[in-house]
Parts: structure tokens; C-alpha cells; sequence
């Protein structure tokens, strides 16, 4: 993983203020692979599950199993960097989008305030 | 490296895609499970219900466990949706907590209930571990209607009770009902009540034998001509023929035919599971089950299941080379049940889909010697049904708003002659 695509990353990522933000999975999910295809189920709560089914695939499946509430946005981007041997300004913008759709639709959450 | 989430607005997409490439792969993508035979009511068109006190039925029910056991392997196997079905599912004083694991194990789960045991507290309930679906049906209109089939005073006034429970909680409801001899007139009217509490509607009027063979269901059943004047006074539902038909008809593989008995996505994308814990193609398919109490669910699925459904047809029918079968709700389970033998043609069906292509002016192409096309031994009964459509053809049974300009057979004395050329035409 160059270096140089990590620090812009980093830098990028501070500068929409979201670096340090570890996001959790609200409410109850279960993840099933059904197959080959990852599809997050909502179990219990006042969500519907036509409002809340997901599927995601490979890359999305790691990412929402790191929504854990320990783990940074910047840990994310790099590990999806590593773990899918992809460019780090690629690993950037499909997390931060992905972070984004999902945080919209509301499923997932920050489980600390940003640059703590 | 797009990582696309795939959320409400894509579901049907979803669906589809999912349920393609399981079928592709034999995946058990559905699973049908029958909680109990045993119900409040006493329909009389029903194909399997029990009375409550049957304590026979009761005590050879799975338990609780063997339930959330072949949860556990359904999930292993990549099983997704799940319908609850009976009887009546609510009979089970258990049934939450069964529920409850599967939702806890991720399924989508569609829930078939008559209502009529639906309680505040159980709608509550439902808040929290909110189903995928939850279908009720209505049996009539009017609470005399409703008793007359269900044959239990009060029970409208429960199911009635029921909807509003779901409704206020805003929980994802269907109704639905059965059109039978009994409540024919009040379907409309049904209809209408759904339009204006907004929930989907939808009848249906085929009716089968008992799983245990008894026809007394059939008692009840519809004339043809009747099945298909409901079908002609509602747009939409002609609408859906009509695509389903230009889809489907006309399929046969050039030069020959299927020669697999089931055609059905039983044994390939989905399974039955009934009350004492028996696998099979569907509900209505009993000839053959594999047992879950002796064996587990893969092994039934990948060996059992996947036997019989390979299995080949035996004999040609004219069902074997029906190019109008998308029209007709003949399958295996409906010839065992109707004839005792999964092959043999379902007269009345025949009647049913031939009738109902006539209506929709759908040509028929040649299969055979069937007595429902033109110089058949049944053709003249044919058309007397077509003449029963005419006669009737100005009543509202519906009761909808506008009358249904699209099939000249309600407006014309004209029989449209079909196209089975075998049969001498």
C-alpha cells in the first residue's frame, strides 16, 4: 500500500472531519450469506424489513462487520486498502460513500464524538 | 470495488435476482412451514384444517425445539424466507416463541393467519419483532357472510378486531380471501374494505380436495364460468393474465416436451415443512415426505427432495403438451389429490383454463386429444360456460366502479372458436 495514497487519505478524510468517527450498527442485524451474497436482516425494533434489507458484497460485508463501534473510519479505509489490495483514494471513496448511505438510511450510528 | 447497498426501494429487484440464482444453484431459498392443523374456525372449503381439541394432532405437532432445530439447519442451507402457515398458526400457544427464534436466526418471515386470535398484546408483540408480512384472510364481507363459511359465531367481530390491531400498529398487512359459493357475492365488497383501510387485496377461487383426499371442499368451489367472471370484472387482475400469458404461453420446447413430472419451483428453490415435521414439494403435495424428526434437513433437501423432484413423467396427457398451462392451476399435487395420481388431467381445471383463454381471446395451439378444445367430447360443456359468462356478463359481482369494455364475449353473443387444431378444427 504506497504511503503517499495513505497520508492523502487521511488527509482528505480529516478535512470532511470524519477520521476519527467510529461508527455502530444500530439497532439488531443479523448478517446472513446467502449464495455467496452477503444480505443484513434487521431482527427486532420498528424498522421493517422491506426498509432495511441489505445486501452487500464482498467489500461491503468487511466494512459492516468493522461498524463495531471500536473501529475509526481511517482504520477502515486502510484495512479495506489492505484487505482488497485496492488504492487507497479508491479504498477512501467507497468507504466514505458507503459510510454515507448508510449513516442516511439510518442504520448505522457514531458511537463517539469525532476527534476523540 | 462499488459497494452497493441494496435497500426498500430495489426489493422486487432483489427478490428476484436472490430467488434466480438460488433456484440456479438448488438453493432452499423459501421454506413453507405448517405451525398446525388445528384452527378456531370451520371452513368448510379448507384443505387441512383440524378443531382445536384434536388432541391426536396436537400431540404428533413438533415441539418447540424440533422447530427451532430445522430453523438452524434451514439457515445453514441458505433458506431466507419463511412463511407460517396452518390451520391456524396462533393455536400454537407457542408460536411467538418459535417465531421469535427464527427471527432471531434472520429469516424473512411471512405470517398466514385468519386473525381471529390476534390480541393487543400479540400485536404488540409483533411491533418488536416485526414481520416481513402478514397476510389475514377475510372470508366475507358482511358478519353473516363470514360465519356462514366459518361456521363460528363471533368470529368476524375477532378478525375484524385483528386488522384494526395491526392496522393501528402500522404492521405490514395483506388481506385476502377464498372466492367460494358462499361468499361469491361479497368479494367486491371485500375488496372495496381493503381499498379503504389501503392494503393489498387479493382472491383467489381454486379450491382443492382435503390433503387427506376428501372432496369436500369441491362442494363449494366455484362454477368455471364463475372463476372467470371474477377474473373479467377486475381489470387488473386481466391485466396480469394477459402479461402472464403473452410470458408464458406458447413455451413448449420446439420438437418435443418436458419431460419432468414437477415443473414447479418445489424441490428447487423451496420446500414444505408440515406440522409433524415433513418435508415435501408443497402444502398440498403429501404423497411423499421425508421426515425431519429422523433425519436433518440437508439430507432430506439434497437427497430426498431433489429424487423426487427429478422424478419423470410416466405417461403423455394432454397436459404434457398443454401450451395454455400457465392458465391452468394443474400440478402433480392437484392430480394426486383430485384423481389419485399426479398425471392424470384435473378436469375441472381444464375447464377453467380453456374457458378463461376463450375469454381473453388467447389462441389455444394443439395438445392433444383434450375434451375442452374445439371437437372434444367436452367442448359443448365448454361453451355453455362461455354462454353462462354472456348471460351474466352485465351483473356487477364485483362491484367495481366501471365495467370492463376489454372482452367482447360479455358484450357479444359471438363465441370466439379456439385454435386446437387436433381437435378438428
Amino acid at each position: 500500500m504506497p504511503g503517499v495514497g495513505v497520508e492523502m487519505s487521511h488527509q482528505h478524510i480529516e478535512a470532511i472531519g470524519i477520521s476519527a468517527v467510529r461508527f455502530a450498527r444500530k439497532g439488531d442485524f443479523v448478517t446472513r450469506t446467502i449464495a455467496g451474497e452477503v444480505v443484513v436482516v434487521p431482527v427486532c425494533g420498528q424498522i421493517g424489513d422491506l426498509d432495511a434489507i441489505y445486501r452487500f458484497n464482498d467489500v461491503g460485508a468487511f466494512i459492516w462487520n468493522l461498524f463495531d463501534g471500536k473501529t475509526s473510519v481511517c482504520d477502515i479505509v486502510q484495512a479495506v486498502s489492505e484487505e482488497f489490495d485496492v488504492a487507497p483514494k479508491d479504498s477512501e471513496r467507497d468507504t466514505l460513500e458507503f459510510v454515507s448511505t448508510l449513516q442516511s438510511a439510518g442504520i448505522i450510528e457514531p458511537s463517539v464524538d469525532k476527534g476523540s | 470495488m462499488p459497494i452497493t447497498p441494496v435497500g426498500a426501494r430495489s426489493y422486487q429487484d432483489f427478490s428476484a435476482n436472490l430467488h434466480d440464482r438460488m433456484q440456479a444453484e438448488r438453493v432452499a431459498a423459501s421454506a413453507t412451514i405448517e405451525i398446525s392443523r388445528r384452527c378456531p374456525l370451520k371452513c368448510v372449503h379448507c384443505y387441512n384444517n383440524l378443531p382445536m381439541g384434536d388432541m391426536d394432532a396436537k400431540r404428533g405437532e413438533l415441539t418447540c425445539s424440533e422447530h427451532c432445530r430445522i430453523l438452524d439447519e434451514l439457515a445453514e442451507a441458505g433458506c431466507l424466507w419463511i412463511l407460517y402457515t396452518g390451520g391456524e398458526i396462533f393455536a400454537r400457544k407457542d408460536f411467538l416463541d418459535i417465531y421469535t427464534y427464527a427471527k432471531k436466526k434472520g429469516f424473512l418471515i411471512t405470517l398466514f393467519t385468519n386473525g381471529t386470535l390476534i390480541t393487543p398484546q400479540i400485536a404488540d408483540y409483533l411491533v418488536e419483532w416485526r414481520p416481513f408480512s402478514i397476510e389475514i384472510t377475510l372470508y366475507g364481507h358482511s358478519p353473516e357472510t363470514y360465519e356462514r363459511l366459518t361456521g363460528v359465531p363471533g368470529s368476524y367481530n375477532r378478525c375484524l378486531r385483528a386488522i384494526h390491531l395491526l392496522l393501528d400498529r402500522e404492521l405490514p398487512l395483506t388481506l385476502k380471501s377464498v372466492a367460494i359459493s358462499v361468499n361469491k357475492h361479497e368479494v367486491g365488497a371485500m375488496k372495496k374494505f381493503a381499498d379503504e383501510l389501503g392494503v393489498t387485496f387479493k382472491f383467489d377461487a381454486m379450491m382443492s380436495p382435503r390433503i387427506d383426499c376428501s372432496q369436500s371442499p369441491l362442494k363449494v368451489r366455484l362454477q368455471p364460468w364463475e372463476i372467470v367472471k371474477m377474473d373479467l370484472e377486475d381489470r387488473d387482475r386481466v391485466a396480469e393474465w394477459r402479461k402472464f400469458a403473452a410470458r408464458y404461453n406458447g413455451q413448449m420446447q420446439e420438437g418435443g416436451h418436458s419431460d419432468e413430472l414437477y415443473q414447479c419451483g418445489g424441490g428447487v428453490g423451496g420446500c414444505a415443512i408440515d406440522p409433524e415435521g415433513k418435508m415435501s414439494i408443497c402444502v398440498l403435495s403429501h404423497f411423499e415426505g421425508y421426515d425431519l424428526r429422523r433425519g436433518n434437513f440437508r439430507e432430506g433437501w439434497d437427497l430426498f427432495l431433489r429424487q423426487v423432484r427429478a422424478k419423470k413423467i410416466t405417461r403423455v396427457t394432454k397436459c404434457t403438451m398443454c401450451q395454455i398451462k400457465p392458465m391452468c392451476g394443474m400440478c402433480p399435487a392437484n392430480g394426486e389429490l383430485e384423481n389419485g395420481d399426479p398425471e392424470a388431467p384435473v378436469d375441472f381445471l381444464c375447464h377453467v383454463a380453456h374457458l378463461r383463454a376463450h375469454a381473453l381471446e388467447l389462441s389455444v395451439p394443439a395438445h392433444g386429444n383434450c375434451e375442452y378444445c374445439a371437437g372434444g367430447s367436452a367442448y359443448g360443456v365448454l361453451m355453455n360456460s362461455a354462454e353462462s359468462l354472456h348471460k351474466h356478463g352485465s351483473e356487477q359481482w364485483m362491484d367495481f366502479t366501471d365495467s370492463n369494455p376489454l372482452f367482447p364475449i360479455l358484450n357479444e353473443r359471438r363465441i370466439a372458436v379456439g385454435g386446437c387444431s387436433s381437435c378438428g378444427l
